[in-house]
């Protein structure tokens, strides 16, 4: 009994006697709440996925911290044909892969053809344009031949999905492409991966081809460490104890303390371009009646859900889309009305929805109550719940039905409900309206099942077109277009913020297609 | 002896089809299409009807379920329909790193519970045998998450005295030791309430027993009449619990190793669960199972070492 005392006290003392080490010198610690499922650029369209991706691969393209302008990545330069179908990219001719083998012409035709191979799967395929045929003119010229001209291709390659990988990798790994190894030519080369776990990646030796719109083309530390914490609590602890660097994954309520908290930096992206909003399936008894929609376009306070919860971490959103995007619609904005439930009722008085005996409005028999679908995590329980007081005070009855993430996309893709809360990323205004608004696109991702022909019109020519003016007014033809008629509640506009420790010097918050760091280059770590 | 344990494994076998089925059954029941998941958002009904006939679950769930049993008979787990990643490699990657858990929970959690306990029975009605009871209650009723945040907090990161993200290394290792610390700390913390209550509750009924008494009355110290005469004796329901408690931890592992990070075989399960991934779940859910059945047979075994009458 004594000796086994004695061992007790002897394994109880041990761990005591060690004491805590922070993140290696020269290795940057990112953490993160999740994993993705693997990182083939063309196979995931996850953020986590292109975290890493645009860490490991390069893009033709890369968007400035403005996110509104296209510089070269590895493309030094394009040109584009009169008629606005043939794109020529000339290369760098001194990148190399990871494993030192020259980057030419042919892996460039050969990644985008596997991306938009429908044998790949790719769901987001549509972002490479209507491709006819890409050429390797020779070792560092590309033609890029669309059956019809496509405005936003710069934009789209700059995306991660585009990104220029190996093909002999690609060839040897198989479906295993992204999961066991990894082959590319961005500033790090894939090291290891425990799936939930710690993604390990070490610098590109002799990488010095960085988009213009970093101060150091080459990498500043020898090895990155993408570290899952699946527990946000846990995450904040492990970043200000000095256990991890950098992260973007700060819950919205504690971002005002941190941001007061002397051994951390934070970072923020004004420009960034993630929205919530809600969408009404348009032909769907009773949100098919604009006038309800527009009514419930005023009576819903974003003001007070950006405040109430995202903690100041989000800005109420006043219009369709971010007023910093490209091809903005400044009268969009304007048309949008404002937070006046006193306004949305007389709107709804005016219009003969009357007030029921339970305070639910109806009009020809038909009750104003629908049913909205969304996901099950805090933030969109948080909204709904808030949107849903908003609107019974106006009379309109919303029924939530929220779903785990992993059922809610099969969900979404029904026509079983009135309305829908989602958030998502994106680049331009193009790019979100040509998503969601094509009537081809029916009935996912264009969930409204918006079918309108001006629209689609309109949106045709926003890519097709060669001047850019007349492009803008296409796009602003469709956001006033859908401003009018109510289609979705911008509700809030996600901020990217990044925090990182003490020892971590240069990182600024970029926010491409949701990623914070991008290439994680102009970083380094002390001791 | 040899046909004890001959007839425990066969009775092991229906309970780990049991297990297997129902497990298969329940992860057929959870309305998440894993082609939906895989295909990921704005995808096309076309494209995510192609995902599916690829995984096969676009046959009847019988057909399914042979097909996964016929594979399991010849070692073949499947390979992850979410990364493709072999299943039996994640679940070789992930047992070590829970079995290192496991035991630094429990090479310190059951000889204090033990010492506990017994030094409660010994003083039985003074302050001590009050503190112990109070602080086992305790122990079995705070959530292992909190214990586990709160450790975060004190000893993590105010004191920064251990880490607390993920696993450093193995467990011979400075770093590895370091970083099992915290969460071994944690998962034994609800271990040693149960211990020391049942040893408390065992080691009473036995000081009260004639052999016990003819110990005393031979001149025996205090010291060896509770080791040797008591103690001993007390142990067969201190092992079943101890037996069925390992059962318990194994749930509390899972918690443990997402509050930590812990590359461990119940936060594979967890993330295998919630993505819908059928064939690594089901390889969990072997796993834990199987682990459940093996502990039990070490426990039945320890009976007959422990327990001559068993033997009889």
């Amino acid at each position: 009994m004594r000796k086994l005392l004695l061992a007790f006290l002897c394994l109880a003392g041990l761990p005591a006697l060690a004491h805590a080490q922070g993140a290696p010198a020269d290795t940057l610690v990112v953490l993160r709440s999740a994993d993705s499922d693997n990182y083939d650029p063309a196979r995931s369209t996850a953020r986590a996925a292109g975290e890493v991706a645009y860490m490991l691969a390069d893009t033709l393209t890369s968007i400035d911290w403005d996110m509104k302008t296209v510089v070269p990545g590895l493309a030094r330069s394009w040109t584009v044909s009169p008629d606005g179908k043939t794109y020529t990219f000339k290369l760098r001719d001194d990148v190399t892969f990871c494993d030192g083998r020259k980057m030419t012409a042919d892996d460039v035709v050969y990644s985008i053809n596997r991306w938009i191979d429908p044998a790949t799967r790719s769901p987001v395929r549509w972002r490479a344009g209507p491709v006819k045929e890409l050429r390797a003119v020779d070792p560092t010229t590309v033609d890029y031949e669309l059956t019809q001209p496509f405005s936003e291709l710069p934009y789209q390659l700059a995306l991660f999905f585009a990104s220029i990988v190996d093909r002999n990798s690609v060839e040897k790994l198989g479906p295993n492409f992204g999961v066991q190894g990894f082959n590319g030519t961005g500033p790090f080369c894939w090291s290891s991966w425990t799936p939930r776990g710690d993604l390990v990646m070490t610098r590109h030796e002799g990488y010095n081809w960085a988009p213009p719109i970093f101060k150091n083309p080459a990498p500043q530390v020898s090895k990155v460490i993408w570290r899952v914490i699946p527990d946000s609590n846990t995450l904040l602890a492990a970043l200000q104890s000095g256990q991890g660097d950098v992260t973007q994954y700060i819950p919205y309520v504690a971002l005002e303390s941190l941001k007061k908290n002397p051994s951390l930096h934070l970072s923020n992206q004004p420009n960034y371009f993630w929205d919530y909003f809600i969408g009404f399936k348009v032909d769907k008894p009773v949100v098919n009646d604009p006038v309800l929609r527009r009514a419930m376009v005023m009576s819903v306070n974003r003001a007070g859900i950006a405040k109430a919860v995202f903690f100041g971490a989000g800005d109420p959103a006043n219009a369709l889309l971010n007023p910093a995007v490209k091809d903005f619609d400044p009268k969009s904005k304007e048309m949008e009305p404002g937070f006046d439930p006193e306004g949305a009722k007389k709107l709804l008085d005016a219009n003969g929805w009357a007030a029921g005996a339970d305070g639910v409005r109806a009009k020809a028999g038909e009750r104003a109550s629908f049913t909205l679908y969304g996901f099950n995590d805090p933030i969109s329980a948080r909204i709904t719940e808030a949107m849903q007081a908003d609107l019974r005070r106006v009379g309109v009855e919303l029924k939530l039905q929220l779903f785990d993430a992993t059922i809610a996309w099969g969900k979404l893709a029904t026509q079983d409900f009135g309305a829908f809360l989602m958030s998502y990323p994106y680049v331009s205004a193009s790019d979100a309206l040509n998503l969601y608004f094509p009537s081809t696109n029916r009935p996912t991702p264009n969930r409204m099942n918006w079918n309108d022909a001006r629209t689609d019109e309109w949106l045709t020519q926003a890519r097709t077109s060669l001047d850019a003016k007349q492009r803008e007014e296409a796009l602003a033809s469709v956001q006033r277009q859908l401003t009018e008629a109510s289609v979705w509640i911008p509700l809030v506009r996600e901020q990217l913020w990044l925090a990182s420790s003490k020892r971590t010097q240069g990182a600024r918050a970029h926010g491409i297609y949701g990623v914070g760091l991008y290439k994680g280059l102009d970083i380094t770590v002390g001791k | 002896m040899a046909r004890h344990v001959i007839q425990r494994l066969l009775v092991a076998i229906p309970v780990l089809f049991g297990v297997l089925l129902v497990g298969f059954l329940l992860m057929q029941v959870v309305p998440t299409d894993p082609a939906v998941v895989r295909a990921g958002p704005n995808a096309s009904a076309e494209l995510v009807a192609q995902i599916r006939a690829d995984l096969g679950l676009d046959r009847p769930v019988a057909v399914q379920f042979a097909l996964y049993l016929a594979r399991l008979l010849q070692g073949d787990l499947g390979v992850s329909i979410i990364n493709n990643i072999q299943v039996s490699r994640e679940l070789g990657n992930t047992i070590g790193p829970t079995l290192e858990l496991m035991f630094g929970a429990l090479v310190w959690s059951i000889p204090l519970g033990i010492f506990l306990g017994t030094l409660a029975a010994c003083r039985r009605g003074r302050p001590i045998d009050r503190l112990v009871m109070m602080a086992s209650v305790a122990g079995v009723s705070v959530p292992v998450f909190f214990v586990g945040l709160v450790l975060i907090w004190f000893v993590g990161f105010k004191w920064e005295l251990l880490p607390f993200t993920g696993r450093g290394g193995p467990i011979w290792t400075l770093e590895g030791l370091q970083t099992l610390a915290l969460p071994a700390l944690t998962l034994g913390l609800v271990f040693v309430g149960p211990v020391a209550r049942m040893t408390r509750t065992a080691v009473l009924d036995v000081l009260g027993a004639d052999h016990v008494r003819t110990a005393r009355a031979k001149g025996l110290g205090e010291f060896p009449v509770v080791l040797r005469h008591a103690l001993r004796n007390a142990l067969v329901p201190v092992v079943t619990l101890i037996g069925l408690q390992i059962g318990f931890l194994l749930g509390g592992a899972v918690v443990t190793e997402t509050i930590f990070s812990w590359p461990g075989v119940g936060r594979l399960a967890v993330g295998a669960i919630l993505s819908n991934d059928f064939p690594m779940a089901q390889g969990t859910i072997l796993v834990l199972a199987g682990g459940f059945i093996v502990v039990n047979l070490a426990v039945d075994l320890l009976y007959l070492v422990l327990d001559p009458r068993v033997r009889a």
